[in-house]
C-alpha cells in the first residue's frame, strides 16, 4: 500500500467534508432554515474547491488563498448560523480547529484572537440562557485542546529540525554538516596518510523555475549518488550546487567518476554543469579545501 | 529511541487540569441554574480530570500514562452517556469536546475505536431520547468533528514521523543515534573492505541507567548523558564518531583501529571514567565490550557481537556482585 502523504490526507478531508456538509444542508433544508442550508452547501463547495485545487496540485499560493477563503467563510457562517438559529451554535466550535489545522501557529493564535470575543458575543446574545455557559465552555475547551495540539506540534519540530541530516528532496546531506564531516574526514587522512578529495557542482542554468526546477535538482541528485562509493558522502549546497567528499580518491579516478555522473545527468543541464576538485595538502582546512574546489570550477 | 512525545504529557496534564477548571465555574452555572440532575454527573467528571492530571504530572512511566488516558476518556465517555438521559441538549455540546480531547490524547487508533463506539451509543440514545431529524443531525456534525481531529491529528503525527527518519541525532546526548549507527556502519565496512584496514567498535553501557532515571529523573538523566559524551569526546581520537541507542548504551567506531590499540584505548577509558565525579548520580558502574570487524562479516552481526559482550560482561558483573554478598 502505498504511504499517505498530507495532501491526500487533505483531499480525503476535503471530499467526506463535502458530503457531509451536503447531508447537513440537506437536512437544513427540510427543516426550513433555506438560508442555513445555502450557506451550509456553499461552505461545501469551498472545501470541495480546496480538495480539487490539491488535488491537481496548483500553486502553493493558490492553495493559502483557497484556506483563506474557507476560513473567512467558516467564521462569517458560524457567527450568522449561531445569530439567526439559537441550535446552530456549535458551527462555531469548527473555527478554531480549522485555524489551528490550516495556518501556522502564530496566525491561528491571531485569528482564534480576534474571533473569539465575536463568538462568545453571539453565543451570550443569541443562545439560549440554559445552555449559554455549556456552549461557553464547549467553545473554549475546543479552542484550548487545537491550541495545546498545535503548540505540541510545533515544539516537537523545533526539536527535530536540528537533528535532520538529509534534504528531503535529493537523499543528500545538509549543507551545514558539510564542514564537520570534512573537518573529520581531513584529521582521518591526515592520520592514516590517505588521499581525500572534494568536488564540487555547481551549475548556471538559471532560467528553470518551480517544479521543473526541483526535478533537475532530483536527477542530478540521482546520477551523483548513482556513480558514488557506499563511503563518499555527498551535500546539497544553496539550491542547486553539490559537494562530494571523497576518501581515499585520487584525482584522476575522480575525475571518471564525475564525468560518469555529468554523462548521466539531464541533457538541459549538462552543458552548464560546471565541476572543481580540490585534493588534500598538508596545512589545508575544510576553509581551504571549499574554496580551492569553487575557484577550480570548470566544464567537464 | 527518541522520546519527544514526552513533550506531551506536561501538555496534557495541564490540560486536563484547565478542564476542570473550566467545568468547576459551568458547575456553579449548572448550580444557579437548576441543573441538579447533571450536576453531580459533572462533579465526578472534575474529580477523574483533576486525579488524571496530578498522576500524569508526577508519573514518568509512559506505558501507564497511555492507559491512564484511556481510562480515564472511557470514564468520561460512559458519564457523558449517563447524563445524556437527564438533559440532552446541554449534554450534546459536551460531548462534541470529546472527539477533539480524544485524538489529542491518545494513539490515533484507540481514540477512533473510542470515537466510534461514542457516537454509536449517542446515537441509539438519543433515537429515543429527541426526534430522529436532530438525531440525525447530531451524528453528522460529531462525524464532521471527530473527522478535523482525526485528520489534524493524523497530519501531526505523519509529519512528527518524517522528521524522525530524517533525524540523525539522539536528542538527549547530541550523539547520533542508533539509526545512523547501522548506516555508519555499512559505511565503514565497506571503506574497510577496499582499503583492508581494521575497524573496531566499542560499546559503553552505563549500568542501571533506567534506575538513574527514575531516581533522580529525566533531566539529571539526559544532562548524565551529555556529560559523558563530551568525556568520551576529550578522550578519543579527532573525528571518532559516537553513537547512543537512547537506553544507555554508547558505541564508538574505531577506524583503523586494531583489537590490541582497541584493548589499550578501552582500558584508559575506564579509567578515566572510574576517576570521574559524575554529580549527584555518583560513581557510574560501566560495562565495556570490544569487537573487531571479522573478515565478510555484516554491519548487524558486528554490532550484535559488541552488545553481545557488553550483556556478557553485565551478567558476569552480577555474578560476582551475588558472590561476594
Amino acid at each position: 500500500m502505498p504511504a499517505l502523504t498530507v495532501d491526500h490526507i487533505r483531499v480525503v478531508f476535503c471530499a467526506i467534508g463535502t458530503v457531509i456538509l451536503s447531508l447537513i444542508a440537506y437536512m437544513d433544508y427540510l427543516s426550513g432554515d433555506n438560508i442555513v442550508a445555502l450557506i451550509t452547501l456553499s461552505l461545501g463547495l469551498v472545501l470541495a474547491i480546496n480538495g480539487l485545487y490539491i488535488l491537481l496540485g496548483k500553486e502553493d499560493q493558490t492553495g493559502h488563498q483557497v484556506d483563506a477563503l474557507f476560513l473567512i467563510t467558516l467564521s462569517a457562517f458560524s457567527l450568522f448560523a449561531a445569530d439567526s438559529q439559537a441550535q446552530h451554535s456549535y458551527w462555531s466550535y469548527f473555527f478554531p480547529i480549522a485555524a489551528f489545522f490550516l495556518l501556522s501557529l502564530r496566525t491561528a493564535i491571531w485569528c482564534v484572537l480576534a474571533y473569539t470575543p465575536l463568538a462568545f458575543y453571539i453565543l451570550i446574545e443569541y443562545s439560549p440562557p440554559l445552555i449559554q455557559a455549556q456552549t461557553l465552555f464547549s467553545y473554549a475547551a475546543i479552542s484550548t485542546i487545537a491550541l495545546f495540539l498545535a503548540m505540541v506540534k510545533s515544539r516537537t519540530n523545533q526539536l527535530l529540525e536540528p537533528l535532520i541530516s538529509s534534504d528531503a528532496q535529493t537523499g543528500a546531506q545538509l549543507e551545514k554538516f558539510l564542514r564537520p564531516a570534512l573537518s573529520t574526514e581531513i584529521n582521518r587522512a591526515e592520520r592514516e596518510g590517505t588521499g581525500l578529495l572534494l568536488v564540487y557542482l555547481s551549475h548556471t542554468a538559471q532560467n528553470q523555475k518551480g517544479e521543473k526546477s526541483v526535478q533537475l535538482v532530483k536527477q542530478c541528485a540521482q546520477a551523483i549518488a548513482h556513480f558514488l562509493r557506499p563511503f563518499d558522502q555527498y551535500y546539497r549546497l544553496q539550491k542547486d550546487h553539490f559537494a562530494i567528499i571523497m576518501p581515499h580518491t585520487n584525482s584522476q579516478d575522480a575525475l571518471i567518476n564525475v564525468k560518469n555522473m555529468v554523462n548521466e545527468m539531464p541533457e538541459a543541464i549538462q552543458s552548464h554543469m560546471q565541476v572543481g576538485f580540490a585534493s588534500l595538502n598538508v596545512g589545508d582546512t575544510e576553509d581551504t579545501l571549499l574554496q580551492q574546489a569553487q575557484q577550480e570550477l570548470k566544464h567537464v | 529511541m527518541f522520546e519527544i512525545s514526552m513533550e506531551k504529557e506536561p501538555a496534557l496534564s495541564l490540560l486536563y487540569a484547565l478542564i476542570a477548571g473550566a467545568m468547576t465555574l459551568l458547575c456553579v452555572s449548572h448550580y444557579f441554574l437548576g441543573h441538579f440532575d447533571i450536576l453531580l454527573i459533572q462533579l465526578m467528571t472534575i474529580a477523574i480530570l483533576i486525579f488524571t492530571a496530578v498522576f500524569l504530572f508526577l508519573n514518568r512511566n509512559r506505558a501507564i500514562s497511555l492507559y491512564i488516558n484511556l481510562m480515564t476518556l472511557s470514564s468520561i465517555a460512559l458519564l457523558m452517556q449517563y447524563q445524556l438521559n437527564f438533559n440532552p441538549e446541554i449534554t450534546m455540546h459536551w460531548i462534541y469536546v470529546f472527539p477533539v480531547i480524544s485524538y489529542f490524547a491518545l494513539p490515533l487508533r484507540w481514540a477512533f475505536l473510542l470515537n466510534l463506539a461514542v457516537m454509536l451509543s449517542t446515537f441509539s440514545q438519543m433515537y429515543f431520547l429527541v426526534e430522529l431529524n436532530k438525531a440525525i443531525k447530531f451524528m453528522l456534525i460529531y462525524l464532521l468533528l471527530g473527522m478535523c481531529a482525526l485528520c489534524y491529528a493524523y497530519v501531526n503525527n505523519l509529519k512528527q514521523s518524517n522528521l524522525l527518519k530524517l533525524a540523525v541525532t539522539d536528542y538527549q546526548s547530541g550523539a547520533y543515534n542508533s539509526r545512523f549507527l547501522l548506516h555508519k556502519l555499512h559505511q565503514e565496512i565497506a571503506r574497510s573492505e577496499t582499503t583492508s584496514r581494521t575497524l573496531s567498535m566499542l560499546a559503553i553501557t552505563i549500568d542501571d541507567y533506567q534506575q538513574i532515571q527514575d531516581i533522580h529523573g529525566k533531566n539529571v538523566a539526559a544532562r548524565l548523558l551529555k556529560i559523558f559524551r563530551y568525556k568520551l569526546i576529550s578522550l578519543l581520537r579527532a573525528g571518532d564518531d559516537i553513537f547512543h541507542n537512547g537506553k544507555g548504551t554508547f558505541y564508538i567506531l574505531l577506524p583503523n583501529c586494531s583489537m590490541e590499540g582497541g584493548v589499550v584505548l578501552k582500558e584508559r577509558l575506564l579509567k578515566e571514567m572510574e576517576e570521574e565525579h559524575w554529580g549527584d548520580v555518583g560513581d557510574l558502574q560501566l560495562n565495556v565490550g570490544l569487537a573487531s570487524l571479522n573478515h565478510k562479516e555484516n554491519a548487524e552481526s558486528f554490532l550484535h557481537r559488541a552488545s553481545g559482550f557488553v550483556h556478557k560482561q553485565q551478567q558476569t558483573a552480577l555474578r560476582l556482585m551475588s558472590f561476594n554478598h
